[in-house]
């Protein structure tokens, strides 16, 4: 009798805490971002070099409940007159469709700088955007397994790279693919720099954690040889993976390599191998 | 050579005439309290009879008076209380003087000895110095009835909280972590239970709280904005005394016993949440809970030295492990958590006539402890900062109006900042690390004058700051001076000059503290925080001193402030030091307070107008921006009021702007590293570009005292305090939602504590 009294009291007592919580107070001084162009860019294989072109949307457009792929739809930019200068020549890329633009004809010349430009729709300012063309480094060699424990099957991965005497960044990327995947689902991306194996055979072994593989799905492995300012902004991305303080920590400026516009216009050259295991 | 040679011959006459002087005197102590409740008397006036020399008991009622005649004898004084005259013979053997009132109630006894806090304030040379004492504190209302010496301090001038219920608060513009908070001499580096909601200082062990925010001694350094003195309860020489308070969400009490009457007595007092054993009878598992102990003991070896040891022990204590031992899938999972202080100080203090010297003897440690399980998964982490210090003061009284303080100290400090034990998946993530420990020394030689000619009363002080790591030192000389006219009884004018050198500071990543922030001391790479501060004051006694106005303003120069790049991940990562980042800032501001300490209606009202700025090459880029706590106003109307005999009414109103706040404002996307997906970025505007809503809250208690009879030996009251009486939220963060109605997104402010009713009840028992 007691123990139920005492229950009793403590859900009063509990729920004329919860009942005193203070109302939310508005807010209607938050600045309205002013929308930008995005540039993203993703080396093809035997196709070169595609340019996705979106815009920037604000806090309040989207938010847990939104369908990401039906605003990203909303936001990508159709139609806009872009060119790539290489060598010299000056090449138009073709917009195909849903604010992508491809680039068929670019010559690939390793070192060379190559400039992407065009017209800002939103505020008829010039965009533009550099980057250099770096070696193409691939795996020397990719080994993948699955790692039974007591609770999950995780990936193994274990790789090697002939790293080049220049200084160099790479990334690798794993992703597993299944019929549920999820577009904003992140690769878990390891980022290494050659400070400790400059110019040697480098083996480097990963195990991705707290991703469980299931029979069927595609392992999704790549690596490149980035340029240190896109490494910079993928370890300052891996560094929030995890942040349990998202809009109670202090500000992030993520870098960006355009000029009157956001994201990154790179032309790194991935290595990329699909594993897939029998049943 | 030269130097020397001086510096040797003044040394030399120095002992010679304090030998000199000793050999003539010796002295005669005592402590004076009030006969009714043994409440110590401060600034209570002393007469010698012999010479007609006035002196005066100290902040907790202790007295030192020399003489030459052991027939001579002494005349205590104090408002309200009836005159004694006692032979020093008497004196000498019974210590502890009773004093008995002229008044009728205590409530009479307690207005007029209040009184001589605010004279004090007026009178003291420093601007920027307040003292709260006990008494005041506890008739504040209080969150869930717990008295909290630390934000009652954030009412007075100059101070200001951070997020609500938080330990932080920042004096003039600085970073919570440049608020030196000592008791008994030794550092406190984590001043918070519940993560920071409550105090970590039992106010049962508690006597006396002073809060500097300007015109600094000499004695002090080690941090740029305040230094917080909190000085232990002295206990009882003559008789049992026993208090302590019941609350909803702990209670406390306090023992106070002599061993040799007038020699030698302790002081215990403890402390604990209950909660958890309460809600357990109700077989709910509610796994966490507090505790701390303070121990205090003094022995009058003679008449003219003491030794105090003091110790305290506090640990705040979650625990999963037990309520969480099975997730919904059947697999074990658990988290425990420990962070607690442990601080020992042993004080020496030797006098004879005119010299003063104090030793002083502390280590203090921090630490905090997290053990977390999931499946094969597992993290062990375990940090720690740890100073053992030791400092040597000496005062000496030349004449009737000059004096010199002196002295040195040094600190070995060892910080463990993170040592990680992980294993399983996590081990991935968070990998095991042994950190990497740092040692530094920590010393200053330290030096002030003390003068009085006619109007003018001033301090002028030196001290020279140094901190010993591997490879580098660092060498700050600090000059302080500190100036007071009076322009005729009723007015003092008050100026100062201060520069302060800081040698450790907190990492921390996120708006607020965390339990898991990391206190890193400079090195070869992070060079000591440093800052100069101007005040000027004016203060004016009205009334015949019942009621005090001052106003001072500052202005705070800022140099090697401690960030940390954008976006670097600082919870249980080693790898921070590459991190950090140093730039500067600036503080600037005006501060008024009326205080009433004496009447039926007491209390104060303080305002200040205050802003500040920073400048970090990388941050913002390049430009400067305002800190997060730059609060503009800050306004505090705390007070009293003695409704009848046995009743009294107190009531606290705080108005703050707005903190400064970066909130997400839109967001764009990218492929993903793979160019597998889509990954949405967050856009910033300007770092503290928004500012949080003005917060304001009214706190009510109600006080029942108990009925006051002379020689009852049990006296108790009743409290019944409200928290945000009108139940508003003090905003913490921008947060968004979604309006199910417009189907619309939108931004609000929440906050954490609203309307918070509470019961207690304090009680005193002597025998």
């Amino acid at each position: 009798m007691i123990v139920k009294n005492l229950h009793i009291v403590f859900l009063c007592v509990s729920a004329l805490l919860t009942a005193c919580l203070p109302e939310p107070l508005p807010v209607n001084n938050v600045p309205v971002l002013e929308n930008t162009v995005v540039v993203g860019s993703q080396e093809l294989p035997d196709e070169f070099i595609a340019i996705s072109l979106s815009k920037s949307f604000g806090a309040l457009d989207a938010g847990p409940d939104s369908d990401i792929e039906a605003l990203l739809d909303e936001l990508l930019i159709d139609s806009v007159e872009m060119f790539i200068e290489v060598a010299g020549q000056n090449y138009q890329l073709q917009n195909l469709t849903n604010g992508i633009y491809l680039g068929t004809d670019i010559p690939e010349i390793v070192g060379e700088e190559y400039t992407l430009s065009f017209i800002n729709p939103l505020n008829k300012k010039p965009v533009v955007s550099k980057s250099n063309l770096l070696p193409f480094i691939g795996f020397d060699s990719l080994e993948i397994s699955l790692n039974e424990t007591a609770f999950d099957t995780l990936i193994n991965v274990n790789l090697w790279i002939e790293d080049p005497a220049q200084k160099n960044w790479y990334m690798v990327n794993v992703q597993t693919f299944n019929e549920d995947y999820d577009i904003q689902a992140r690769p878990y991306t390891e980022l290494l720099d050659d400070i400790d194996f400059n110019g040697e055979l480098y083996n480097h072994k990963f195990t991705i954690p707290f991703r469980d593989y299931e029979p069927g799905d595609t392992i999704f492995v790549s690596m490149a040889n980035i340029n240190e300012e896109y490494y910079e902004f993928l370890k300052l991305r891996k560094d929030q993976r995890f942040s349990l303080l998202d809009g109670l920590g202090e500000p992030i400026n993520y870098p960006t390599n355009v000029e009157n516009g956001l994201g990154f216009f790179h032309t790194h050259q991935p290595d990329i191998r699909f594993v897939l295991f029998g049943q | 050579m030269k130097l020397l040679e001086h510096t040797s011959r003044a040394l030399i006459l120095l002992i010679a005439i304090s030998t000199n002087l000793i050999a003539q005197n010796t002295l005669v102590k005592g402590e004076l309290v009030d006969k009714n409740n043994l409440e110590p008397l401060p600034y209570a006036n002393i007469i010698l009879l012999s010479k007609n020399i006035v002196y005066s008991t100290d902040s907790l009622g202790r007295f030192s008076i020399p003489y030459s005649n052991e027939t001579d004898s002494l005349k205590f004084l104090f408002l309200g209380y009836q005159e004694l005259l006692l032979p020093i013979s008497q004196i000498k053997k019974d210590y502890t003087i009773l004093l008995e009132s002229k008044a009728k109630t205590l409530q009479e006894i307690e207005i007029m000895a209040m009184r001589s806090d605010a004279l004090q304030q007026f009178e003291n040379v420093r601007p920027g110095k307040q003292v709260l004492k006990k008494e005041i504190i506890l008739q504040l209302p209080a969150l869930a009835g717990e008295p909290d010496f630390i934000k009652a301090l954030t009412l007075l001038p100059g101070a200001s909280k951070g997020i609500e219920g938080s330990s932080d608060f920042f004096v003039r513009g600085g970073a919570a972590d440049q608020n030196l908070v000592l008791m008994d001499g030794a550092t406190v580096y984590n001043t918070g239970h519940l993560f920071g909601f409550l105090s970590v200082f039992n106010p049962s062990a508690i006597g006396e709280v002073s809060m500097m925010t300007g015109g600094f001694p000499a004695e002090y350094g080690g941090r740029l904005s305040s230094i917080i003195d909190i000085s232990s309860k002295d206990p009882s020489m003559n008789q049992t005394f026993i208090e302590g308070g019941v609350g909803l969400i702990s209670s406390r009490v306090s023992i106070e016993q002599p061993i040799i009457k007038d020699k030698l007595a302790i002081q215990i007092a403890g402390r604990r949440t209950y909660a958890d054993q309460v809600v357990r009878l109700a077989s709910i598992d509610l796994p966490y809970y507090f505790y701390d102990v303070n121990i205090n003991a003094i022995w009058n070896i003679n008449d003219n030295s003491s030794l105090q040891y003091g110790f305290y022990s506090g640990d705040d204590v979650l625990d999963f492990s037990e309520v969480r031992d099975e997730n919904i899938e059947g697999d074990a999972a658990g988290t425990s958590f420990n962070l607690g202080n442990a601080i020992h100080t042993l004080k020496y203090e030797y006098q004879q006539l005119n010299l003063t010297s104090e030793t002083y003897l502390h280590l203090t440690r921090f630490d905090y402890k997290i053990n977390s399980y999931f499946q094969d998964n597992f993290i062990n982490v375990i940090a720690d900062i740890q100073d053992l210090g030791l400092s040597q003061k000496f005062s000496l009284k030349s004449t009737e109006n000059r004096s010199f303080n002196f002295g040195l100290s040094t600190i070995l400090r060892n910080v463990d900042p993170n040592l990680i034990n992980s294993g399983g998946e996590i081990s991935e993530i968070i990998p095991s690390s042994d950190g990497t420990t740092r040692e530094v020394t920590e010393s200053a030689i330290f030096g002030e004058w003390e003068f009085k000619k006619d109007k003018l009363e001033g301090i002028i002080g030196l001290r020279t700051s140094a901190a010993f790591v591997e490879n580098t030192n660092y060498v700050q000389p600090e000059p302080r001076i500190a100036l007071r006219y009076s322009l005729n009884g009723n007015y003092a004018l008050k100026a100062s000059y201060t520069r302060m050198s800081q040698y450790v500071h907190r990492v921390s990543s996120s708006s607020f503290a965390l339990p898991t922030d990391i206190w890193y001391p400079v090195d070869e790479d992070v060079a000591p925080q440093s800052a100069d501060q101007f005040t000027v004051g004016l203060s004016k006694l009205v009334k015949n001193g019942e009621i005090v106005l001052s106003t001072e303003a500052y202005y705070k120069s800022m140099q090697n402030l401690v960030e940390y790049r954008e976006g670097t991940n600082l919870v249980l990562n080693n790898d921070f030091k590459s991190a950090l980042i140093q730039g500067n800032g600036e503080a600037y501001g005006s501060e008024w307070l009326i205080r009433k300490d004496a009447g039926k209606l007491r209390g104060w009202l303080s305002y200040t107008l205050s802003w500040t700025n920073r400048q970090f090459e990388e941050l913002n880029n390049g430009q400067a921006f305002k800190a997060r706590y730059d609060r503009r106003h800050n306004v505090s109307i705390v007070t009293n009021y003695d409704l009848a005999e046995r009743w009294r009414l107190s009531a606290v109103w705080e108005f703050l702007s707005g903190a400064r706040f970066t909130p997400i404002i839109g967001y764009y996307g990218v492929p993903n590293s793979a160019a597998t997906g889509v990954d949405l970025i967050p856009i910033f505007p300007e770092r503290n570009s928004v500012q949080l809503a003005n917060a304001h809250r009214l706190d009510l208690s109600i006080t029942l005292k108990g009925k006051q009879r002379l020689n009852k030996n049990w006296y108790g009251e009743w409290q019944f305090s409200v928290y945000n009486a009108y139940n508003r939220a003090t905003p913490v963060a921008i947060n968004i939602v979604y309006n199910e109605e417009t189907n619309s997104y939108s931004y609000e402010q929440p906050g954490l504590i609203g309307l918070l009713p509470s019961i207690s009840y304090n009680f005193k028992f002597y025998k």
